[in-house]
């Protein structure tokens, strides 16, 4: 069934409806949770109390066309209060990494140890998190510049602006976590 | 090609939002300028980049036979019972026609006949015939209309520039938006990179505080 006829009837009380549609999110939302906090418990929590905000506030939206937005507004949100909560910005910037002995790490050695993409997600998470919002919402969940506008409520040059200095910041800190060249280049 | 416009195209570029036009022009005015080209490749790289972050496998349940699929009898009866309540519709709305009918001829004093210059239908009350020349009222009454039509036309004209100058407004305040943004990000980005330098430092100078102690110690055990 399309997806705004399910919110329809998910407004008008269907539970059937509104089962339909968690099932259709969860796995989308707890991606995009896991993306922003790189902890798979956190997303999934994150998942779940995004789908109870949607169950107790279905009533308050306008624009049923607009649930998508909607619901990724909703996970944004709670992903920040789960960051304020665990002062992981404080906490967790660049330790992890620069504690290990990254100089000496060979492509190769990356490769079989299937460390690179870890690495760059490591590297995602240390970005400011209108940076990071925007290259998930992107990257991962496949938005149009235009929706994550409507996401975030901000201007469009706003949103790819930060996409731009996003992948700046993304670059310039694989950088100096020694990431091969190899790697940061597209030759 | 200014540089805040590079920022923005360049993304539209990377992300396949630019229609075929655009995308020419873009890289027409790129191969002018080699140093953005390889800005450019820098962010297509990083961009490529984020495809190795390990993604939770998405899940995506239809669960079609949760809605919309009922028992086929259901649906039978319900059919039925829909076609029997159109028929009682029908038969129902004549009769009220019909009888609405009945009422307006009885209380309206309807009245039908022929007279000299052909048929004619009336309700109510015959008037006497009007004279069709304007008197003064009728002057004064469309007087009154025209200023009233012109009042109308007036506040539809200052409304319509109250709604241009406020769309420009807003855009102004979008494009001071988007200026402050710019140089937020820039501050962001310089903060990232000073805090990055800082912690490389300090962790230096830790490692050389470790190095001056570890040879202090081997010169004291020596001694």
């Amino acid at each position: 069934m399309d997806e705004s006829a399910l919110v329809k009837e998910a407004k008008g009380g269907c539970l059937q409806a509104f089962t339909a549609l968690a099932g259709r999110w969860q796995s989308r939302i707890e991606r995009f949770a896991y993306g922003y906090l790189g902890d798979h418990d956190d997303a999934a929590e994150v998942a779940q109390k995004t789908l109870i905000r949607v169950y107790s506030g279905l009533g308050s939206l306008q624009e049923t066309g607009k649930f998508s937005s909607w619901i990724y507004r909703i996970a944004n949100n709670l992903c920040l209060d789960e960051m304020k909560r665990a002062g992981r910005r404080k906490s967790e910037p660049l330790d992890p990494i620069l504690s290990q002995d990254n100089a000496n790490l060979s492509p190769d050695l990356i490769a079989e140890q299937k460390e690179l993409g870890e690495f760059i997600h490591k590297a995602l998470l240390t970005l400011p998190e209108e940076q990071r919002t925007v290259i998930i919402l992107k990257e991962f969940e496949g938005l149009k510049f235009r929706e994550i506008a409507e996401v975030l409520d901000q201007p469009e040059n706003t949103v790819k602006s930060r996409m731009y200095y996003g992948l700046k910041a993304l670059r310039k800190v694989l950088s100096n976590w020694n990431i091969p060249k190899e790697y940061l280049n597209d030759e | 090609m200014n540089k805040q416009d590079f920022e923005i195209r360049a993304m539209e570029y990377l992300c396949g939002e630019m229609n075929d036009v655009e995308r020419r022009e873009f890289e027409a005015e790129l191969k002018k300028a080699p140093e953005l080209e390889a800005e450019l490749a820098e962010l297509s790289a990083s961009k490529d980049l984020l495809r190795q972050i390990p993604l939770p496998e998405m899940t995506e349940d239809e669960p079609a036979e949760d809605i919309g699929v009922r028992d086929p009898h259901i649906y039978k009866l319900t059919g039925q019972m829909s076609e029997k309540r159109d028929s009682i519709r029908t038969i129902a709305a004549m009769a009220a026609i019909f009888l609405a009918t009945i009422l307006t001829f009885t209380f309206v004093q309807f009245e039908a006949g022929q007279s000299e210059h052909g048929f004619y239908v009336h309700f109510g009350e015959r008037g006497s015939e009007s004279s069709t020349a304007f008197d003064e009222q009728d002057l004064k009454f469309l007087l009154d209309q025209i200023r009233e039509e012109n009042r109308l036309l007036m506040a539809a004209m200052l409304e319509q520039n109250q709604q241009v100058q406020n769309a420009q407004l807003e855009e102004a305040l979008n494009l001071l938006t988007d200026y402050y943004e710019r140089q937020r990000q820039r501050d962001l980005l310089f903060i990232t990179e000073g805090l990055i330098e800082l912690e490389e430092n300090t962790q230096q100078r830790f490692r050389q505080t470790d190095e001056a102690f570890v040879d202090l110690l081997y010169a004291l055990s020596n001694q």
